[in-house]
């Protein structure tokens, strides 16, 4: 699966405003099963920055606000802060 | 006017003279002390291993206004510093304040002694059998005996204070030693207090500083992000890899077969 990795981070605020994973490809598999292989690519692209990162899908209608504007962990005030980054993936199909 | 002639007066005195002198010594000390307020966030539990590894490649390699400390690498800000400790791969903002105190010691005694000595004195003065000078033999005893007096007095003024001194710089060590353990208790008591004033204050500043804290270490956060992003990037092969690090914004983008 070919995808397109953006990933948008602002040092002034410590957020990562934009990780997406974008697949490209005309789909070729089930749904279900192009799904899966996109989490998991997401989820090891997200893994690069973050420890544990969320993916969530970004659906057609979603794209005209920001993917995420979860803060990054420099944004984070104690150790129990829940600032996990979430890793997008969006559907081309 | 005839020859002069001399009268000489000599004379012996015994002294047993006690006495008593009140000393002290007085130690000033001073020190800075630091109230520090901390604020710690375990990056290992947040940011991924690749990004983690970039970050302590760009802190070993230098990183701008990062410093090598002994618990990890530090970055000071006004205010107060982050530090990223190596070992437990936590970050830690630390807001400081800082003031002065100073502290008194004193140390008094009262010693006392005995002086017994004996001391002879002669004094001589001249005569003129004429009366020349309105001078005679009575008058020059009298002043020789006036002269052996005073040498007497000051003998014995002169044998006290010895006395007195040798006494006094006996005890000078003891003395100084006492003022300062003396002060240093007192600063010890003034600087705790003084130090868990200014963790207080420094409480109510860590907002402040960790907003500073933080802007500095973003861009070494950044930094990390990158590298980790792109050295994924490289090893799977993707092809335009485009990456804009300006504004205060990091772009990277590019397009993998995975």
């Amino acid at each position: 699966m070919k995808v397109r990795v953006k990933l948008r981070f602002n040092k002034v605020t410590g957020e990562v405003e934009e990780f997406l994973v974008d697949d490209q490809d005309m789909p070729v598999l089930s749904e279900a099963e192009h799904n899966r292989k996109h989490d998991h690519i997401a989820a090891e692209i997200g893994n690069v920055i973050e420890r544990h990162p969320r993916v969530t899908e970004v659906l057609p209608a979603d794209r005209a606000t920001p993917v995420h504007e979860e803060p990054s962990p420099a944004s984070g005030e104690t150790e129990t802060a829940q600032d996990a980054t979430q890793e997008s993936r969006r559907h081309t199909r | 006017m005839c020859n002069p002639r001399r009268v000489t007066v000599t004379a012996t005195r015994d002294i047993a003279e006690a006495w008593r002198r009140e000393v002290s010594r007085t130690v000033e000390l001073a020190e800075r002390v630091v109230g520090e307020a901390r604020l710690r966030q375990a990056l290992s539990a947040k940011l991924g291993k690749p990004a983690l590894r970039a970050l302590e490649a760009r802190l070993a390699a230098g990183a701008d206004g990062w410093r090598e400390v002994v618990e990890g690498y530090r970055c000071d800000v006004e205010g107060g510093y982050v530090v990223y400790r190596l070992d437990e791969q936590v970050l830690e903002i630390v807001a400081t304040l800082d003031a002065s105190v100073a502290a008194q010691g004193v140390a008094e005694t009262v010693l006392e002694g005995k002086v017994k000595d004996t001391f002879h004195a002669e004094a001589e003065r001249t005569y003129y059998t004429d009366a020349y000078a309105a001078s005679n033999e009575s008058r020059a005893r009298e002043a020789a005996e006036r002269d052996i007096q005073r040498q007497l007095e000051a003998v014995t003024r002169q044998r006290l204070e010895e006395a007195q001194q040798q006494a006094e710089a006996a005890a000078a060590v003891g003395l100084q030693a006492q003022a300062e353990s003396a002060a240093r208790r007192q600063l010890a008591g003034i600087a705790a207090q003084r130090q868990a004033a200014l963790a207080r204050q420094a409480e109510t500043h860590l907002e402040t500083i960790g907003l500073r804290c933080r802007q500095a270490f973003n861009q070494l956060l950044a930094q990390a992000y990158r590298d980790a992003i792109l050295a994924y990037a490289r090893r799977h092969g993707a092809a335009d890899i485009s990456c804009r690090d300006e504004e205060g914004v990091l772009e990277v983008e590019f397009f993998v077969d995975r």
